[in-house]
């Protein structure tokens, strides 16, 4: 295959990802769940089968002006979320209780905002340390590749590929939430944080292979070297991508509606991770390694 | 040709005992069964976290008080009788705090009504004509409360519930002393800031003792004296996040996703023989020793299981799985160069090994942060990603490789 030759368009491809990626999520805008912003959830059963659009009548009019959201979590199932402060945890179950009196409560919730700052703040902190632990480590395990390469471009152009697979997830994660009405949760900074380690372990499986062949034929230059390793390793990217693939959907469909947002976010990471790792890491990083050795000599 | 024969046994041995943790109610090896051991997002319970309020704290630095509170909070949650209850530590931010989970329990007021309060018991005097002021006599000084019935009484209630405060040498004292300034005045009582009695002292009381009335059930004057012997927390405490999951639910959870994993499983198996033949199939043995192994390993250990915690163990499938392509895909490669069988089994596996091994660090990279990091439903899912992509490094080149040399060697 000839990927690299067109190295041009994988990196306009690129930019375009990032770019759109970045627009849409201003159109729409994630939205944050009450892991995050505080707030109060309860998720009830029926007794009776319930109209949902009757459920959120009456939820909103035990508990007004608070932003209830009612959202239907399978089998006659509902989750009522609001966004209450700590004054008010009581009045809200109390409210929907009195509401649906014949209801068994599955489960109930309630969080303060600090403790959903604290947890957006750990993540993000989360994803900047693993960046930069695992450019340090690509730089020590590339550390033996011919001195006319910098061992960093790897760790770099990983990292790069990285945050094209994050921002692409992120933004189609919030369109398709849009219509689904999935928000972005705990669990799914857990699922983030999957897609990062999935998107640098794909990317080094096409990097190992390139060290491999920089090594065994310093002869060929790195376009050839990168075009090869991408041949070589092509069959294994997307066997491997399949069966973790497979298994994801078997989750969708089958594991139930709590994990499903969680999943759907899986699904989308592993498929930009599979594609980067072989239209975007190898041409960024011959880019990036042709730029470097015109700027020196 | 006897070295592989070992290893094979060994692993082989691995994997049944593995199989005799990992089998619920199989033959009794262990003297009792291993658990595996369920979150609460799984078995259903109560969680709440509450932040120390650590503004006035004297000479205790906030790292003792968070102690403290979590020693008391345990001897209040016995009195419940729950069992096996998990109270640890947390940061909420820059604040301490405490995480409390309360697996099977189904009413949450009760909980919250013990653990929450503060238990600071004052007694206050009036200063001038309208406010009160401290009296400098305290919980610290109580000795001994008993919950008890107050039969003297006279009137219609004939029998009414009271606490009886036993003071320590020390309290003795500065009982006397308040008294002995407030005859014919009132003593109020309170208990985190909500009068609980007020009386007006007839005379000097010497002897150290005093009386708590007008309480309403005796249960009431148990709990109360039972808060004021295990002392005061020392800090209040504000409960920022509950969290109360129905057994139902979780039940319901576990179930799907138990079979989602199968499923999965079994569809990754039918790709791996589809795709590699005999070479499949290795993988597909490697892959059910793997599974063996893990789950194994965390109920032995024991880890806690939660929805994220199954994530990260499916996850690791996925590495597992990939271990075995990379090293059959270099195979394939080896001999199409023309290189003998044997000989192309071993240039596969040590030349994918790098590329394992550079990966499977990423991983664990990502995993080691999430875990220093975070608490709760992050932890619990690298917790299982570590030890996953341990295990499945472990299978992949020790089980795969050695089922096929011995099967290669063999022929």
């Amino acid at each position: 295959m000839n990927i690299i030759k067109l190295k041009n368009f994988w990196l306009g491809c690129f930019i375009f990802v990032i770019v759109a990626g970045i627009s849409l999520l201003f159109v729409f805008k994630p939205v944050f769940g009450i892991d995050f912003t505080g707030g109060s959830l309860i998720e009830i059963r029926p007794k009776q089968e319930v109209e949902i659009s009757d459920l959120r009548k009456k939820a909103v009019e035990a508990y007004p002006n608070r932003g209830v959201v009612v959202q239907s979590s399978g089998n006659n199932q509902y989750i009522i979320r609001a966004k209450t402060t700590e004054g008010d945890y009581e009045g809200f179950k109390n409210g929907i209780s009195n509401a649906f009196p014949d209801s068994e409560i599955l489960r109930h919730e309630n969080i303060g905002s600090t403790v959903g700052r604290s947890l957006a703040q750990k993540a993000i902190y989360g994803v900047i340390l693993a960046c930069i632990l695992i450019i340090l480590y690509l730089a020590y395990a590339f550390r033996s590749v011919p001195r006319s390469i910098s061992p960093w471009a790897f760790g770099a152009v990983a990292t790069l590929a990285l945050i094209h697979d994050l921002v692409f997830t992120v933004a189609i994660y919030s369109v398709i939430g849009h219509f689904l009405g999935f928000e972005f949760e705990g669990i799914t900074i857990v699922a983030i944080l999957t897609i990062l380690g999935f998107s640098v372990h794909d990317t080094i499986v096409v990097f190992d292979r390139i060290r491999e062949n920089l090594i065994k034929q310093p002869q060929n230059d790195i376009a050839t070297n990168a075009d090869k390793s991408i041949d070589q390793t092509i069959a294994r990217s997307l066997n491997t991508s399949l069966t973790v693939i497979v298994v994801l959907i078997s989750m969708y469909l089958l594991g139930g509606t709590t994990t499903r947002p969680f999943v759907l976010a899986l699904i989308i990471g592993m498929s930009i991770g599979t594609y980067s790792s072989i239209f975007i890491a190898s041409p960024l990083l011959v880019k990036y390694i042709e730029y470097m050795k015109k700027k020196t000599s | 040709m006897r070295n592989h024969l070992i290893t094979l046994i060994a692993t082989l041995l691995l994997t049944i005992v593995s199989a005799l943790v990992v089998w619920p109610k199989g033959p009794n090896f262990f003297s009792k069964e291993i658990k595996m051991n369920l979150g609460l997002d799984l078995q259903g319970g109560v969680q709440l976290i509450y932040e120390i309020q650590t503004d006035n704290l004297g000479d205790k630095t906030p790292q003792q008080a968070q102690q403290e509170t979590i020693d008391l909070i345990s001897r209040r949650i016995n009195s419940l009788g729950v069992s096996e209850p998990q109270i640890q530590s947390t940061k909420i931010q820059d604040k301490y705090g405490v995480i409390i989970e309360l697996p099977g329990i189904k009413d949450i007021g009760v909980a919250k009504d013990i653990i929450g309060k503060t238990a600071q018991l004052k007694f206050l005097e009036l200063d001038g004509e309208e406010s009160l002021k401290e009296t400098g006599l305290t919980g610290a000084d109580v000795k001994k409360a008993i919950a008890g019935t107050d039969q003297g009484g006279t009137g219609f209630s004939a029998i009414s519930p009271i606490i009886e405060l036993e003071f320590t040498n020390e309290g003795a004292t500065k009982f006397q002393e308040i008294t002995k300034r407030n005859i014919n005045k009132p003593i109020i009582t309170m208990l985190d800031e909500e009068i609980i009695n007020q009386a007006t002292v007839k005379s000097e009381i010497s002897g150290g003792k005093a009386q708590i009335e007008g309480i309403e059930t005796l249960k009431e004057a148990k709990e109360t004296a039972q808060l004021i012997n295990e002392g005061a927390l020392p800090a209040p405490i504000k409960m920022v996040q509950e969290s109360q999951v129905g057994a139902t639910l979780g039940q319901d959870a576990i179930e799907k996703s138990i079979v989602a994993g199968i499923f999965g499983l079994i569809l990754v198996a039918i790709f791996m023989v589809a795709y590699y033949g005999k070479l499949g199939l290795v993988a597909v043995y490697a892959l059910a020793v793997y599974t063996l192994i893990v789950t194994a390993i965390f109920k032995i250990i024991p880890v806690t299981l939660t929805l994220a915690g199954i994530a990260g163990f499916i996850f690791s499938i996925g590495a597992a799985v990939d271990a075995n392509i990379l090293i059959f895909e270099r195979y394939k490669e080896e001999s199409k160069k023309g290189i003998e069988r044997a000989q192309a089994f071993e240039n596969g596996f040590a030349r994918s090994w790098p590329s394992i091994r550079d990966s499977n660090i990423a991983s664990f990279i990502t995993a080691g942060i999430l875990f220093y990091m975070s608490t709760g439903i992050v932890r619990g899912f690298a917790v299982t990603l570590a030890i996953g992509i341990a295990v499945s490094m472990f299978t992949s080149i020790t089980v795969t490789r050695n089922v096929l040399r011995f099967f290669i060697k063999s022929k």
